[in-house]
């Protein structure tokens, strides 16, 4: 499967949407979080690793997650929980790309087929 | 380049960017930790702790990604970082110039009017017109650099620099203009967009406090 990168124009709201959606399983620190997204996505989408918690404090700040402190294995770790507010974001942000997907699919299925000559 | 290279020149370049500190503190504190727990993962695995380290490197991305992630990430925050052109070069010109109209010839006038007439009040209003433009001048100046700091100041990034580069576009902008008036041996017109010597001066102290600020807090970062 081709790899997409960060910078790409059709990653735009996408790493945002996946983070989301991982965290709506329940909370997870930085790392589980970033090896979440590659193992679900398959390694298809391609982001450094240090470039996602830029991010993921900006949804913080957004109030749509919520992070705590707390040390496991004698290691502090920051774990990220999504809060009622990111919730709804993501199920709006969901049903954008579902639209969006749908249409897309149907644009791309529609060039296959051969025209009729009139 | 090892860890702690990486972790240095980020700090030093987000801070150098304006960023600021305590939010490099905690950005780095999750980057370390991430950094350790790829290490870690990558021993379990049977690397070596040099091909761990070099692998969760590769992993966590260069510097300048890092950089221009979390750049790209707050300025997208702010309205002012998503148009800096409308914020920094043609806003401030047209706000201070619509307040002035608005404070000075629509409030005051207009109070002015409601309570006793047009004619009589507009002739009243105008001796005074010249020492109220200015002091609404002297006063705006102050307060939208105050509001800039203190609007920057509470958020996690700071556009310093372009701030920075407006103040000195102004002061260099006035300070020609007062010379080109000079030069040319023209007074300066009592009701004039043209800023007067005391306002130039006035904008010129700001810059050199807002440089010295930016540099002292930039040692602080760094140090």
């Amino acid at each position: 499967m081709g790899m997409i990168s960060k910078s790409s124009p059709f990653m735009n709201g996408v790493p945002e949407l996946l983070i989301l959606s991982e965290l709506a399983h329940g909370e997870m620190y930085g790392y589980q979080l970033v090896r979440a997204i590659r193992a679900k996505t398959l390694e298809a989408v391609s982001l450094s690793e240090g470039c996602v918690y830029p991010l993921v404090h900006s949804l913080e700040r957004k109030g749509w997650l919520a992070s705590r402190r707390a040390t496991s294995d004698g290691r502090v770790r920051v774990y990220y929980r999504l809060t009622p507010k990111g919730a709804k974001r993501l199920k709006i942000l969901t049903t954008r790309w579902d639209g969006l997907t749908q249409a897309i699919q149907g644009a791309l299925g529609g060039r296959h087929e051969r025209p009729k000559l009139v | 380049m090892n860890g702690q290279n990486l972790f240095d020149g980020l700090r030093r370049r987000l801070a150098a960017k304006g960023v600021s500190a305590p939010y490099v503190d905690r950005l780095l504190e999750e980057l370390q930790l991430h950094f350790q727990a790829s290490v870690d993962r990558h021993l379990l695995s049977g690397f070596s702790s040099e091909q761990a380290e070099t692998a969760a490197l590769a992993r966590l991305g260069t510097e300048q990604e890092i950089v221009r992630a979390t750049l790209h990430t707050l300025r997208r925050e702010s309205f002012v970082g998503r148009h800096r052109i409308l914020c920094m070069i043609v806003a401030p010109p047209l706000l201070v110039t619509m307040a002035r109209l608005l404070v000075v010839y629509l409030f005051l006038f207009g109070f002015q009017f409601l309570i006793r007439g047009f004619p009589h009040i507009y002739f009243r209003i105008s001796r005074f017109q010249g020492p109220l433009d200015e002091m609404m001048c002297n006063l705006l100046v102050p307060l939208l650099f105050i509001s800039a700091f203190w609007r920057l100041g509470r958020r996690k990034f700071c556009g310093t620099g372009y701030t920075m580069v407006g103040c000195c576009l102004l002061t260099a902008c006035s300070l020609w203009i007062q010379v080109k008036h000079r030069a040319a041996g023209m007074p300066r017109p009592p009701h004039s967009w043209v800023p007067s010597a005391y306002q130039t001066a006035l904008l010129s102290i700001y810059c050199i406090l807002l440089i010295a600020w930016l540099i002292r807090r930039n040692r602080q970062i760094t140090a």
